[in-house]
Formats: structure tokens, C-alpha cells, sequence
């Protein structure tokens, strides 16, 4: 039997004393490492470097408002990292011929089925979650590999580089290629820093300020409730999970066409900080907490800490380093605060 | 000789006296019964007997000493309704878990363990996987782990639930044969004719206190159901029957050949009309829940259920809203007492047809749902979790009753709530029933449904054993005894013409696995 568990009326205020503290906290740790790399190095606030520092985190940022929704859930998506490789190479090869495929189409159907492809991935996903009922992160483990191979397979593990290529794309394919993710707004802001702000403000409002974003914050922190209150659990799993994949392939093309060139196991690499930032955000993998803008600092500060050691000339190896001690002491040091906050519980267990 | 003593227990949770000076004596060789209405406590006390949970103040003896918790748990064994065992492992590993006594190789079962099972009658299944075995077995394998560890204390908790009537006799033998072999044995039940058939005093908890002790030729099934219900006396139960400003009644709902997909009930004729409240009443596996949360769409069944329309329908139109027992089934945490409120609705009201929720609406709607409903907060915006566990239910009740669903179902709607909020909630749900709706309550105790319903089912096995209008009687008492009537039938029926079964019934894959 439940026993009747009543908490003090501070509660609310604990509540959001926390979370706000948890902003604050992550602010500060962002400026905070910004000023040490700025003592040391002078160039880390030039205006040049921070567009720089924008324009690495937008893969990062894109795929992390997406995966914010999927843990909202209570869920968790790991095929996105193979999802941002596989529609890559999915547009390169269906639009430059080459590898697995004996020809090749015009630039926009590559376009679209290399969407198409992220879309019945991320479907796949959502069913294999909701409808046979296989946990996310068994399903998505699944799809990583299924997508990886894919891609290899696809793609005879070469890479293409467009502008190279043979036959060349026509220039207007060529052209319209490179303003996707490789050209500049007025006032030399990269163009992948406008498509992460569109996306930051898509998602902010799908998640703060739609029917949609209230109905995700209730399936996730309490399924059974949901069931009960006939919400559409299913139907939102699906839109989530393709989300999902559609931001990872965005976020793929987008960066083939600023890098331009695509190589086998691209992306490979993503999966980590994309949940990382997630989590750093504030949001719990038991689903029914999380903000975007939580989710932005989370995936700022990681980008900064990159940033920031690439400048001080510390390898890739060490900072990978770096990013798993940030990852684990910011969770750490979250759930050590709701500890002390909550501790005043009368209910003791032994 | 064992005896635990109790004496002036307190325990409370924040804004509820759980505990409120409870003095109690058990001793060995006897099997106390303990009763008492939902929320009287009787879980409190036998967590803190368990050692679960420390008190406020008070003390708990043992031989004439106070332990420490751990030592407590130790001697003390709860068998659960759910036991708490590994169902990865067989009966024999059960055992051992714990008790290994070895570091590099894998355990093997020792001679004590080995007698315990004997003693309890499954050694011939040890090497059966649990997750193959009944319930009837995982509790005497929860049994057995208390008696390996040389627990002195059994505490039962409703431990019959889910049992079949052959498990459950079983498992009462076995209780005497504890009881005889010199364990202090405790019986927590809902069920008056058990505790009168198997215990030889039992005590009645109320409010936090030991209402009465009940012996000899006092143990009667009558005289526990009716101090079940005397701390109700007071109160002047004022029932209110259904308005007459609706003359024509039409039914809104009717069912027919209705049963359930598992069968937990079936070919149940059941009609309700507008503006009436109509209680199931019937012990845990009688059906009685089963039914509410199938017509709430929580379960499959066959049949057929006819809903009629409503001329009447009022804004954001559901057919059915159900609520469930468990109150942290129904709600949102995680969210503020004013999104819990709306959840339920849609398009129009909390967004408009893009997807855009509308703040300003939410807003209103809640606080007037609030106000409509008095729930006790300092605004929408506080978290649900701030609220006491009456306003909650309140805010549970209220979101569903926002859907102006035509059929309202709820399962124990007061259960864990203070008396205050229950009247509250009861007044909720009749005045809801008088805006021409229908509406289902699954209860477990004879006041609720005395107080709510106009007409009361009794569900026994499945099938409606009799139909009561809590009208027709002049008091609680005679209502509750009538229906503590109707259960003394079921149960002498139970006990009548069956030969006493030592060890429990193999299921088919038991059989299978000693083949």
C-alpha cells in the first residue's frame, strides 16, 4: 500500500532554486573555462573565434535538441551518430555515383532519399520501441550498427569529395551544395551558426510552447499516468525518434557540405557528446525532465572545452579525456545538490 | 518464548499522524489478527515492526530489548503480497542468496536450508527456476528465507490476495503450524472471516491507535466490522441520495456478456443510469477492480458495452475518464498542479489547432478548477508534488472530471486521503453525478461505499453476487454487517468440504520440471 507521502510547501521554490541553479551553475563554467583559455590564449574571445566555436557546435547543438526530446521520453536514441554518416554518404553516392551504386541522380532526389533513408530509420526506431516494445537503447544499438554497415557497404568505405569528382555535378549542384553548409550570412556568420539558431528556436518552441512539448514532459515522467489519461504515447514516440534521425541527417549533409568531402565512419564519434550535452542540460535519462535551453549551455560548454584545448594545443586523445571527467562531475555534482536538497525526508531506508 | 512489545509508537509523515500511540504485545504461540480501514496505519506498523522504518517515538522490545534496525529486520520477516524474492533463480538459490557461506565456489544448498525447505514442503522443487512456480510458492519461498535466517517474527500482510482457495488454506495451515512451532505470528487482512477462523485475538487499528483488542467469544465477525466503521459514528454520515431534478433518467451505460480477456470476471449484466453512483464492492481477486479498470480501457474483454450519448455534453467531451488506485499511477510529478488539471483536455481549450499551447487559457482553466474544487495550493504554478496527498487526489479527480467524461470511473477514490479530504471528494463526486453523468467507485471499505453510492454491487469470483441500496438500511452498522454477511457466505463456502493440503499445489510447470 502507498503511504501517504506529503512534502513541505517550500518544495516549488527548492524546485526551481535548482534548476536555475543548475543554469547559473553552467553559465558560470562556461565563462569561467572561456576566461582561463582567454588568459592563456588571447585569440579564444576574438569575434573570428567564436563564430569558429559556433560553428563547430551546430552538428552537436542540432542533434542534441532532438536527442533532448527522445530522453524526455524516458527513451534514447545511439543510431544517431551512424544516422549523420549513413545520409552523407547516401546523398554522395546516389548523387556522384561511385561505390556500391552503377549511377547516380540528380543532387535534390539524393537529397531527398538520403532524408528519406534517416526517416524510416528513425520510424523503425519508434516501432521497434513502442510497438514491439524492445527497450530504445537496444533498438537504437541495433540500428547504429545496421546504419554504420550500411554506410560502409554503400559506400565501398571510400570517400567522395564532390568537387573532384568524375563526372563533375553540374555547377548549380555544385553551388546550391555549398550554400547549404559552407557559406556565409551577412557579417561573415558561418551559415551552419543560421541553421542552429533556426533549429534552437524550432525545437524551443516545440518543446516550451506546444501541445506537443506538455504532452512529451507528461508521457515521459509518467507513462502509466499518460496511458491512463489516453494521451497518444505511440504517435509521439514516432514523431520523436524520426525527429531524431532527421536532425542527425541534417546535421550530416550539413557537415559534408561545409567539410566537402565525406569519408567512411563519419560521425561515428558524435553519439557521446550528443547525449553528453543532454545530460550536462539537466535532463534525467528517466524521461519527463529537460529544457532546450538546458540543453544548449550543455552542448556550449562541451564546445568551448574543445575549442578551447584545441587552442592550447592539447591533442584530440587528451581531449577526450576532458570531456568524459566534464560529463561525469557535472552529473556528479547535479545529483549530489538534489541529494542535499532532498535529504530532509522523513522516510528513512535502511 | 518470544514477545514483542510495542509501546506508545508515534510516527508521522510530515502533515499525517500515521502512528498516534500505539501499544500492542505479541507473543509466541499465538496469531494475532490485525484490522483497520485503509489508512488507519496497519502498513506504517508493520514496516516499523519490520524494522523499515524507525519511529518518531516509542519503542519496540524484543525479549524485553530494544534493537537496532538492523537486527530488527533481521528477526522480523514480512510476507508480502508480492513477494520480495529472486524469480532468476531456483527455490534453492533462494536460499542461499545471502547466506553463501562460500567465497571462490559457487554456493551450495546446507543442511539447515535443505531442512527449511523440507520442513515447508518444497525441497522436492528446489532446483525449480521461481519464475516457474506460483505465487503460492514464491511466498513459502519467501517464508523460507525469514526461517533460514532464524526469523522469530512472521508478519502476514494480506498475504491471501491472489491465492486460490486451496493456496490460500494451505498457507494458513502452514501459519498454525509457525504459530505452534513457537514464532510470534502476525495476520494483516481485509478478509473479517479469516481473522475470526484463524486468529485467537485480533486488534482493530484506527486513527493510529489500537482501537480495540477483540477475544474469545468477543471475535466475531460483526463486532470487528462494525469497530471497522465506529470511528465513522461520529462523523453523522449524511447520505445524500441521487437529485430528483433529472426526471427521466436515461441509462448511459450498459453492458452485456461482459467479461474479461484473463477472467477475472465474466457475464456480468451491468446498467447505470444518469446521475447515479454505483459502488463494486469485493475482495482483491474477486473481480470487482478488474471490472472498473476494463470498462476504463485498461484491460480486454469480450462483450459488448453501450454507451448512450448525451444531449448535454459539455466542453472537451470524453465518453470515459478513469482514475486508478494508485495515485502516482494518475498523476504528473514531474509537473505544476496546474498542467496535472488540464492534461486531459484538448485542441480548443489548452491549445489552438496549430499544436500552440495557449498559456493564458491553461492558466485560467486550472485556477478555476482549483477554486471550483477547493484544492488547497498557493497558486497553479506550484509543483504537484507540494500538494498533500487529499489535494492531490482532488487534482487527479478534478482533471478527469474537466473531460466531462459521461462515464466517470474510480478506482478506491479516498484511498490513503485524511477523513477531511474524503468528504470533500465524495461531494466532488456526487455533485459530478448530478450534472446527469454515471459514475463507478471499486471499494474496499464499507463506509465509502455506505456514504457515496446509490447502489452498491457486490462482486464475488467474478459474478454479482447482490445488488444493496445503502438506502435501504438505517445505519452504517447494518450496512456493514450485511456486507460482511455476504463475505461470511463466500468464505464458509471456501472452507466447507476440503480436506486440509499440507504443501502447496504444483502449477503445470512445476509438474513439468520434476518429470
Amino acid at each position: 500500500m502507498a503511504s501517504i507521502k506529503v512534502e513541505s510547501p517550500g518544495k516549488r521554490k527548492r524546485g526551481l532554486a535548482l534548476d536555475q541553479l543548475r543554469t547559473v551553475g553552467l553559465v558560470l563554467a562556461i565563462v569561467l573555462s572561456g576566461l582561463v583559455f582567454q588568459s592563456q590564449r588571447s585569440a579564444f574571445f576574438s569575434s573570428e573565434n567564436v563564430l569558429t566555436l559556433l560553428r563547430s557546435m551546430s552538428s552537436l547543438g542540432i542533434m542534441a535538441f532532438a536527442q533532448m526530446l527522445v530522453i524526455l521520453l524516458g527513451e534514447i536514441d545511439l543510431s544517431v551518430g551512424a544516422i549523420y554518416g549513413l545520409s552523407a554518404t547516401t546523398l554522395a553516392v546516389l548523387w556522384l555515383g561511385g561505390g556500391a551504386l552503377p549511377f547516380h541522380v540528380p543532387f535534390i532526389f539524393a537529397l531527398m532519399a538520403a532524408l528519406l533513408v534517416a526517416v524510416a530509420i528513425g520510424a523503425a526506431n519508434a516501432f521497434l520501441t513502442s510497438v514491439v516494445k524492445i527497450p530504445s537503447f537496444i533498438a537504437t544499438l541495433g540500428f547504429l550498427s545496421l546504419a554504420q554497415g550500411s554506410e560502409l557497404l554503400l559506400s565501398n568505405a571510400s570517400t567522395f569529395n564532390p568537387a573532384y569528382n568524375t563526372p563533375l555535378p553540374s555547377r548549380g549542384e555544385l553551388r546550391f551544395f555549398h550554400i547549404l553548409g559552407g557559406s556565409q550570412l551577412p557579417l561573415g556568420i558561418p551559415i551552419q551558426v543560421g541553421w542552429l539558431a533556426a533549429m534552437l528556436c524550432l525545437f524551443l518552441f516545440l518543446r516550451h510552447r506546444t501541445l506537443f512539448g506538455f504532452r512529451l514532459v507528461a508521457i515521459g515522467g509518467n507513462p502509466t499516468a499518460a496511458e491512463i489519461a489516453r494521451l497518444p504515447i505511440r504517435k509521439y514516440k514516432f514523431v520523436v525518434f524520426i525527429l531524431s534521425a532527421l536532425m542527425a541527417a541534417l546535421a550530416g549533409i550539413l557537415d559534408f557540405s561545409y567539410v566537402g568531402s565525406v569519408g567512411p565512419n563519419s560521425g561515428g564519434s558524435l553519439v557521446f557528446p550528443v547525449i553528453a550535452a543532454v545530460v550536462i542540460g539537466g535532463a534525467s535519462l528517466n524521461g519527463g525532465w529537460g529544457t532546450i535551453p538546458g540543453t544548449l549551455l550543455g552542448a556550449t560548454l562541451l564546445a568551448v572545452l574543445a575549442n578551447g584545448l584545441a587552442l592550447l594545443g592539447v591533442g584530440a586523445f587528451a581531449q577526450l579525456l576532458f570531456v568524459g571527467f566534464v560529463t561525469i562531475g557535472a552529473v556528479t555534482l547535479d545529483r549530489v545538490t538534489r541529494q542535499l536538497a532532498n535529504r530532509r525526508s522523513s522516510r528513512v531506508t535502511k | 518464548m518470544t514477545v514483542v512489545e510495542v509501546r506508545g509508537a508515534h510516527k508521522r509523515f510530515k502533515n499525517t499522524r500515521a502512528l498516534d500511540g500505539v501499544d500492542l504485545t505479541l507473543k509466541s504461540g499465538e496469531i494475532l489478527g490485525i484490522a483497520g480501514p485503509n489508512g488507519a496505519g496497519k502498513s506504517t506498523l508493520t514496516r516499523v515492526l519490520s524494522g523499515e522504518e524507525i519511529l518518531d517515538s516509542g519503542e519496540i522490545r524484543i525479549d524485553g530489548e530494544i534493537l537496532s534496525l538492523d537486527r530488527i529486520s533481521e528477526l522480523v520477516a514480512v510476507v508480502h503480497q508480492e513477494p520480495q524474492v529472486w524469480l532468476n533463480l531456483t527455490v534453492a538459490q533462494n536460499l542461499m542468496v545471502g547466506n553463501e557461506n562460500s567465497k571462490l565456489t559457487p554456493p551450495s544448498i546446507s543442511a539447515e536450508q535443505l531442512e527449511v525447505l523440507n520442513r515447508i514442503g518444497i525441497s522436492n522443487i528446489a532446483s525449480v527456476l521461481l519464475a516457474d512456480c506460483s505465487l503460492a510458492v514464491r511466498q513459502r519461498v519467501e517464508i523460507a528465507r525469514a526461517l533460514v535466517r532464524d526469523a522469530r517474527v512472521i508478519l502476514l500482510d494480506e498475504p491471501n490476495s491472489a491465492l486460490t482457495d486451496d493456496e490460500s488454506q494451505a498457507l494458513f495451515l502452514f501459519m498454525h503450524e509457525l504459530a505452534a512451532a513457537g514464532h510470534v505470528v502476525a495476520l494483516v487482512t481485509h478478509r473479517l472471516a479469516e481473522l475470526v477462523k484463524h486468529c485467537s485475538r485480533v486488534v482493530v487499528i484506527r486513527d493510529g491507535r489500537v482501537a480495540v483488542e477483540l477475544t474469545g467469544a468477543q471475535l466475531t465477525e460483526s463486532a470487528i466490522a462494525g469497530e471497522l466503521v465506529a470511528g465513522e459514528q461520529g462523523k453523522a454520515i449524511s447520505r445524500k441520495s441521487a437529485s430528483d431534478s433529472l426526471i427521466r433518467r436515461k441509462t448511459l451505460i450498459s453492458t452485456s456478456r461482459w467479461s474479461d480477456a484473463q477472467g477475472s470476471f465474466s457475464n456480468i449484466s451491468l446498467e447505470v443510469t444518469q446521475a447515479e453512483i454505483v459502488a463494486i464492492v469485493g475482495v482483491e481477486g474477486s473481480g470487482g477492480r478488474e471490472m472498473v479498470s476494463a470498462l476504463g480501457g485498461m484491460r480486454s474483454y469480450s462483450g459488448e458495452i453501450t454507451i448512450a450519448d448525451l444531449e448535454d455534453k459539455g466542453d472537451n467531451h470524453t465518453q470515459i475518464a478513469y482514475l486508478s488506485a494508485n495515485r502516482t499511477e494518475m498523476l504528473f510529478h514531474n509537473m505544476t498542479v496546474g498542467d496535472n488539471l488540464v492534461l486531459r483536455l484538448k485542441d480548443p481549450i489548452i491549445a489552438n489547432r496549430f499544436g500552440w499551447l495557449r498559456k493564458g487559457n491553461i492558466h485560467s482553466q486550472a485556477t478555476e478548477l482549483v477554486n471550483k474544487y477547493s484544492i488547497r495550493t498557493d497558486g497553479v504554478e506550484q509543483m504537484l508534488t507540494s500538494l498533500s496527498g487529499g489535494n492531490q487526489q482532488k487534482v487527479a479527480i478534478a482533471a478527469a472530471m474537466a473531460s466531462n467524461p459521461s462515464l466517470l470511473l474510480v478506482e478506491e477514490p479516498t484511498r490513503g486521503v485524511d477523513v477531511g479530504s474524503k468528504r470533500e471528494i465524495y461531494q466532488m463526486l456526487r455533485e459530478y453525478a448530478d450534472r446527469g453523468r454515471a459514475v463507478i467507485v471499486f471499494c474496499t471499505e464499507a463506509p465509502e461505499a455506505f456514504e457515496l453510492a446509490d447502489r452498491v454491487i457486490v462482486i464475488q469470483r467474478g459474478a454479482c453476487r447482490d445488488t444493496l441500496r445503502p438506502s435501504d438500511f438505517p445505519d452504517i452498522f447494518s450496512f456493514a454487517s450485511a456486507l460482511a454477511k455476504l463475505e461470511l457466505i463466500d468464505v464458509a463456502e471456501h472452507y466447507s468440504n476440503k480436506s486440509a493440503v499440507l504443501s502447496p499445489p504444483l502449477s503445470s510447470n512445476e509438474r513439468d520440471n520434476l518429470a
